[in-house]
């Protein structure tokens, strides 16, 4: 009997493990069809179609978001093709509001606890000191329209209202470094190529009620519109904004 | 002009608000423009973004002309489409600036829909 019930229980453990395994390899994983971990927009079947319907086709998969890891999903809203878009309204601010409807990764970007620091880990990389003269303005052009979008959505509040004290001291040390590179080759970047660091180093003091900009901001219609809407500024208002960076920069080191 | 309505799909709505220059309106309202400081890189990727938005979706929107940072969607649309100067004239949809257009103005608002263009 209890022989009989020996067989019958490895019998059932038998079945139960085959089967577990053939479940397992018949599964496929959603995120092995990503290219280098980012998601593959389906754009040849959004071909001709309307911008409602492409929106659509272009909503990323629940299983994907699930698996994807926050850099392939940070680089998947960033190459998301209708990114494009936040050129189309009055300001960056207003534009990335139009994309962030439309883009669902965002809302999962914004629930990944490591977003902060992996964000930036990607700026990091992102070379501003590359010899420009090599590429044609196409070429810049896409590469400054770029690192618009890096930080574009670094200036979200759901990233900057985030921060760790660490992680705000590391992230506004590089882009203000950024910023100073941006200033020596103001040519390559342009106003509008200067207004996501700008911005990103204005609302961070902002946030932080750091009296002198406070002051300035709420006395200067320009700036306001600089930072809330992320517009470019002209060049005495950039200088008075890394000016205000600098002094605050050696705050947070003391902190 | 009675009033129209007019469907833009544009790039480059935006610039930088060093405002220095004034239009007016048809009924004599003033409106700040500025002066582009676009890089021209900038520019040219608007310009492919513009084109391949175009290409990629059916919207009815046609290409007008070459990108320029002379002027943008909104001063085309309100000023240069009627005739107005095209140098340095970026014009902000910022605050009350624009809406002067159809705000005690030859322009009010409509439903119906009138043509489209894009301007880079």
């Amino acid at each position: 009997m209890i022989t009989k019930q020996n067989q019958m229980s490895k019998i059932l453990y038998y079945f139960f493990i085959i089967s577990l395994l053939t479940i397992l390899g018949c599964s496929k994983d959603p995120c092995n069809d990503l290219d280098s971990g980012v998601y593959k927009y389906p754009e040849k079947e959004a071909k001709g179609k309307s911008l409602a319907e492409s929106i659509e086709l272009y909503r990323i998969p629940e299983q994907v978001l699930q698996c994807i890891s926050t850099e392939g999903l940070i680089l998947s809203c960033i190459s998301y093709p209708e990114m494009r878009m936040i050129w189309t309204r009055n300001s960056l601010q207003q534009g990335f509001d139009y994309i962030e409807d439309k883009c669902n990764g965002y809302e999962e970007l914004w629930r990944r606890e490591d977003k902060n620091q992996v964000f930036i880990d990607l700026y990091l990389l992102l070379d501003f000191e590359r010899n420009w003269t090599d590429f044609t303005d196409l070429e810049n052009g896409q590469y400054v329209d770029n690192i618009i979008r890096h930080e574009l959505i670094m200036a979200q509040d759901e990233i900057l209202m985030d921060l760790t004290d660490n992680e705000k001291l590391d992230l506004f040390q590089l882009v203000l470094e950024k910023q100073k590179v941006k200033k020596l080759k103001s040519q390559d970047f342009g106003v509008l190529g200067m207004a996501g660091s700008i911005a990103i180093l204005s609302r961070i003091m902002l946030y932080d009620q750091y009296p002198p900009f406070l002051e300035k901001y709420e006395d200067n219609w320009g700036m306001m519109v600089a930072v809330d809407l992320i517009q470019g500024i002209h060049e005495m208002g950039r200088e008075e904004i890394m000016n205000f960076s600098e002094d605050f920069l050696e705050i947070l080191k003391n902190k | 002009m009675p009033y129209k309505k007019i469907f833009t799909i544009v790039f480059l709505a935006m610039s930088f608000n060093i405002y220095g220059q004034t239009i007016k309106t048809p009924k004599n309202q003033t409106i700040s423009v500025s002066a582009s400081r676009d890089t021209p890189a900038l520019i040219i990727q608007w310009e492919a973004q513009a084109a391949s938005w175009i290409n990629q979706h059916s919207s009815g929107a046609v290409r007008k002309a070459s990108a320029t940072s002379n002027y943008n969607c909104h001063a085309y649309a309100w000023h240069i489409s009627d005739g107005g100067d095209d140098e340095d004239c970026w014009l902000n949809n910022i605050g009350t600036n624009l809406s002067k257009y159809w705000t005690n103005d030859a322009y009010s608002i409509t439903s119906s829909r009138a043509n489209s263009h894009f301007n880079g």
